[in-house]
């Protein structure tokens, strides 16, 4: 069964903490409501975003590149739709060289699905999330992906409630890992944090224009500068190209950029959720 | 650094791709005995480091996320302290393209800086002219600072020297690719300015300049501008080394120190 299974009735028997999780939960509740969700990708996309794909979107698992095909794979075992994928206050420096974080009100005008770990990793062939399951079968990893998803509308009450019974200390979803409860062993058996994030995915693209912070590192922030002198100038009323508009934006969290981009805006998003 | 044998490690690449003549990112590692790649970032609070398969590792190189290097590079001496101990210092990758260096007057490319030794390799799918290699966090930016000063006193010289506007605006914007301290980067963006269209001036300063320096005002960026204007066109490089004892702190005076050594290929102004 996944993490929140019965969560509310398993809480009460050790070896949770009832009273310590009936404790921890607002300030879990209210970090869930509130926790940006982060998007990391490599210029080559984003230019792409920024440039030329008009409405300059950050889309849905396309197969225009390699990486999809196994994304794409993960997405058919699993049943979901072609998404744009975001991970609940984590960045992952493995994807590229820029990180978008958006609020969570960008949510509303979506549909799309939750998983309390990233689902590539469960189907992936080399089984990067690990669990003590009855049998290794992949039907068995595909039905056990299934029972873990969630609604958009539904994930943030979730992740409050996962965050307050099996962290004794909300940073620790940064800064250490869950306490190792849940019957299949993904607390226990996983020491990356893909096995505890959230990853919340959109069947539709989301404009790059609505990002509540950005980060990247110092060659990308200076080819955007020189990108950016590039374009002609504009007389008056003429409508902004869409490097103006995504410069005019929220700023760089750290200008002129650092190789640590995806730290920086994990220390941006526990700063916003009061961390 | 837990579950990592640091002899079991071989740098084989950076994270991101070298899209301007110079900068730096974190390393790409390969596990030997396994083949199993990381962005190699010295783990906090004990967080284990995240491998990817090398077929993964062959996508992202794929799709422009990573950049292999040609060979491998052993990870810096300086990073670490001896066999079992886990880094002491971040280990960066360094790229440079001969175009930049050559301006920088830094050709050939230095084996050792800062007491590091710099192994160059080449960048798969990229000009020969650009090479990458690893040294400690620190070093990266005390070398990127050093090709950002020797790009800014060319630029010095041949301002004075009335150079093509193209060519000064290059080694400004080379000079803002290296420099990675905040002063440095200050003086380079007053140069890329000085040689700007000027429609774009007030463009640059509103998207990117005040990005990094969100104190500054246009009206003291436009003051400053000129000043350095009218500093560079009234001294010849070699005047800058008779005022640079000045006592003085003003701004003029630590613009000064920016040009103490004309480069060599400097003409005197009758013939330029």
């Amino acid at each position: 069964m996944a993490v929140f299974t019965d969560l509310d009735r398993r809480v009460c028997e050790p070896p949770f903490d009832k009273a310590g999780y009936d404790a921890r939960r607002p300030v879990c509740d209210d970090v869930a409501s509130k926790m940006p969700i982060v998007h990391v990708t490599g210029y080559k996309r984003l230019f792409k975003y920024i440039f030329i794909n008009d409405p300059h979107e950050i889309p849905p698992t396309d197969g225009s590149h390699s990486l999809s095909s196994g994304t794409r794979k993960a997405e058919d075992l699993l049943g979901f739709k072609r998404s744009v994928y975001f991970y609940a206050g984590r960045a992952h420096r493995k994807f590229g060289n820029v990180a978008l974080a958006f609020f969570a009100c960008c949510e509303e005008n979506h549909t799309g699905s939750a998983t309390p770990f990233d689902s590539g990793g469960l189907v992936h062939p080399r089984r990067f999330i690990k669990l003590k399951l009855d049998s290794d079968d992949e039907s068995r990893l595909v039905q056990y992906g299934k029972e873990s998803v969630l609604s958009l509308s539904e994930w943030r009450t979730v992740f409050g409630k996962i965050l307050a019974a099996y962290f004794d200390n909300v940073i620790d979803y940064w800064k250490g890992k869950p306490n190792p409860h849940d019957p299949e062993g993904l607390y226990e058996l996983n020491d990356e944090w893909r096995a505890w994030t959230f990853e919340v995915r959109f069947y539709e693209g989301q404009s790059i224009f609505d990002r509540a912070a950005w980060c990247t590192d110092e060659p990308l922030w200076n080819r955007l500068r020189r990108d950016h002198d590039g374009q002609e100038t504009k007389p008056p009323g003429d409508p902004p190209t869409a490097l103006d508009r995504f410069m005019e934006g929220p700023g760089l969290i750290i200008a002129p950029g650092s190789a640590t981009f995806c730290d920086e805006v994990e220390r941006w998003v526990r700063k916003e959720v009061g961390l | 650094m837990k579950c990592i044998e640091m002899n079991d490690l071989e740098i084989v690449g950076m994270n991101g791709a070298p899209l301007v003549e110079c900068g730096r990112s974190l390393p790409v590692a390969r596990r030997k005995s396994d083949g199993f790649h990381c962005v190699l970032q010295i783990p906090k609070d004990d967080e284990p480091i995240s491998f990817e398969t090398p077929e993964e590792a062959e996508s992202y190189a794929a799709t422009g996320r990573w950049t292999k290097i040609q060979g491998t590079i052993q990870i810096p001496r300086s990073c670490f302290s001896g066999d079992s101990a886990g880094f002491t210092h971040q280990p960066m990758m360094i790229f440079a393209d001969d175009k930049l260096l050559d301006q920088a007057d830094r050709l050939p490319r230095p084996g050792s800086f800062n007491g590091e030794r710099l192994v160059w390799r080449r960048l798969d799918g990229y000009d020969e002219s650009i090479h990458a290699a690893c040294c400690s966090e620190e070093t990266s930016a005390r070398l990127l600072d050093e090709w950002s000063q020797l790009l800014m006193k060319r630029f010095n010289a041949w301002y004075y020297y009335h150079r093509d506007q193209d060519y000064l605006k290059r080694l400004a914007d080379f000079a803002l690719c290296a420099a990675i301290s905040r002063g440095l980067r200050w003086k380079a963006y007053l140069r890329f300015a000085l040689v700007q269209e000027p429609e774009k001036i007030r463009r640059t300063f509103d998207a990117f300049t005040l990005r990094e320096f969100p104190d500054a005002s246009w009206e003291r960026y436009k003051e400053e501008i000129k000043d350095l204007n009218d500093f560079l066109n009234n001294r010849t490089p070699f005047e800058h080394l008779s005022v640079e004892k000045s006592d003085d702190t003003s701004t003029e005076s630590k613009l000064r120190g920016i040009a103490r050594v004309a480069p060599d290929d400097a003409p005197t102004k009758a013939v330029a």
